[in-house]
């Protein structure tokens, strides 16, 4: 699981360019409404690395809002789909 | 020197075959070199990478390559409606942007951006010699893949919104179907879809004689490039064409809302081109 955080935290620095903010992300972090970066464009781009660092393919009804409401809910998606 | 901010330009309209095209024109500074194309990206992301292309056209003015950024029919200021356009005329309008810049000597380079780089090699196979150069960044390879992640835009809009997700299947049923769909404040044709899903960079891609420089960004700390880029780019060069994959370090600006620059790749790419010339 903390690797699914950390993976997460990348995810956010490198693809949201959140820099050090990114640094103090917990599971408990909330992601909808209070990541000022995050429109649809950033859920866009996070969904597409994810795909392509892990390999996997994201089904469109697998992109819910349920999905990034906390860093932990994006998290445990990803160590599921780490397998 | 000039500083970068302070490279002369000048607005034009240019003809196109259905209307005036604007285009924004940095002059060679100092003795010329060449003369560079900006074909820009698809939708939003032509406005994000908007600083982006303006600090890489001065500063390919500033080292003698006249360089014209131009509005595909139907964006920016140029005429037409975004939801009229499709690829036949941005070709066309790619070639008025070449005529254009015909007067001006030296090898011509189709600076091509995401989509734009497909635009870019599709324009170059029918210039045949009158393109040398493509000159890349972060090139879309796969039309289909890149039109999914946008039908996501859609999907990723309503989130919040309560009741049954749409999804990416259904809203390409109703684009063959004949439907227009409004994503991300864009009218998508069924025209267009068709020609995004259409679109590519293939492994056939037969372009003789033509140098092609491939930038891509990797995470801090990496150098190699994508495994689909990479692939892409050794079977090109196992059929002997003259491309080269170069990676880069910075934020990924075409995908960010704030203004993030990436010097790194304006300072590559006019290295590339110097290289080369």
């Amino acid at each position: 699981m903390s690797e699914a955080i950390e993976f997460v935290k990348d995810l956010f620095r490198n693809q949201l360019q959140m820099g050090e903010r990114a640094d103090a992300l917990t599971a408990d972090s909330p992601i909808v409404g209070a990541i000022p970066e995050f429109d649809s464009v950033a859920v866009v781009s996070l969904v597409t690395a994810i795909e392509e660092q892990l390999g996997v393919e994201i089904e469109d009804d697998e992109i819910t809002g349920e999905l990034f409401e906390t860093v932990g809910s994006l998290a445990d998606f990803v160590a599921e789909k780490m397998g | 020197m000039t500083r970068l901010q302070d490279t002369p330009f000048e607005a034009y309209f240019l003809d196109g075959t259905k209307g005036p095209l604007f285009g924004l024109y940095f002059p060679a500074v100092g003795a010329p070199r060449g003369k560079v194309l900006c074909i820009p990206p698809f939708s939003e992301e032509s406005n994000r990478c908007r600083v982006m292309l303006g600090m890489g056209a001065r500063a390919l003015a500033q080292r003698g390559y006249s360089t014209l950024l131009l509005d595909l029919y139907g964006t920016g200021d140029s005429e037409g409606q975004f939801e009229q356009a499709d690829w036949r005329t941005w070709l066309d309008d790619v070639r008025s942007g070449v005529d254009w810049l015909d007067q001006q000597p030296g090898p011509l380079t189709l600076w091509g951006t995401r989509l734009g780089a497909i635009l870019a090699a599709d324009a170059a196979r029918s210039l045949g010699e009158r393109a040398e150069r493509l000159l890349l960044w972060q090139p879309v390879s796969n039309g289909k893949q890149m039109f999914t992640q946008y039908l996501r835009l859609r999907v990723a809009n309503s989130l919040e919104a309560s009741g049954r997700q749409e999804t990416t299947k259904e809203l390409r049923e109703r684009l063959a179907a004949g439907e227009s769909l409004e994503i991300g404040g864009y009218y998508i044709s069924p025209q267009m879809a068709a020609d995004l899903d259409a679109a590519q960079l293939p492994q056939d891609l037969s372009l003789p004689g033509v140098r092609i420089d491939w930038l891509e960004r990797v995470d801090e700390g990496k150098s190699e490039l994508g495994f689909a880029s990479a692939k892409l780019i050794a079977g090109w060069r196992e059929q002997g064409m003259d491309a080269h994959g170069h990676p880069f370090n910075g934020p990924p600006f075409w995908q960010l809302h704030e203004r993030f620059l990436a010097p790194q790749l304006v300072e590559l790419s006019c290295r590339l081109m110097e290289q080369g010339a």
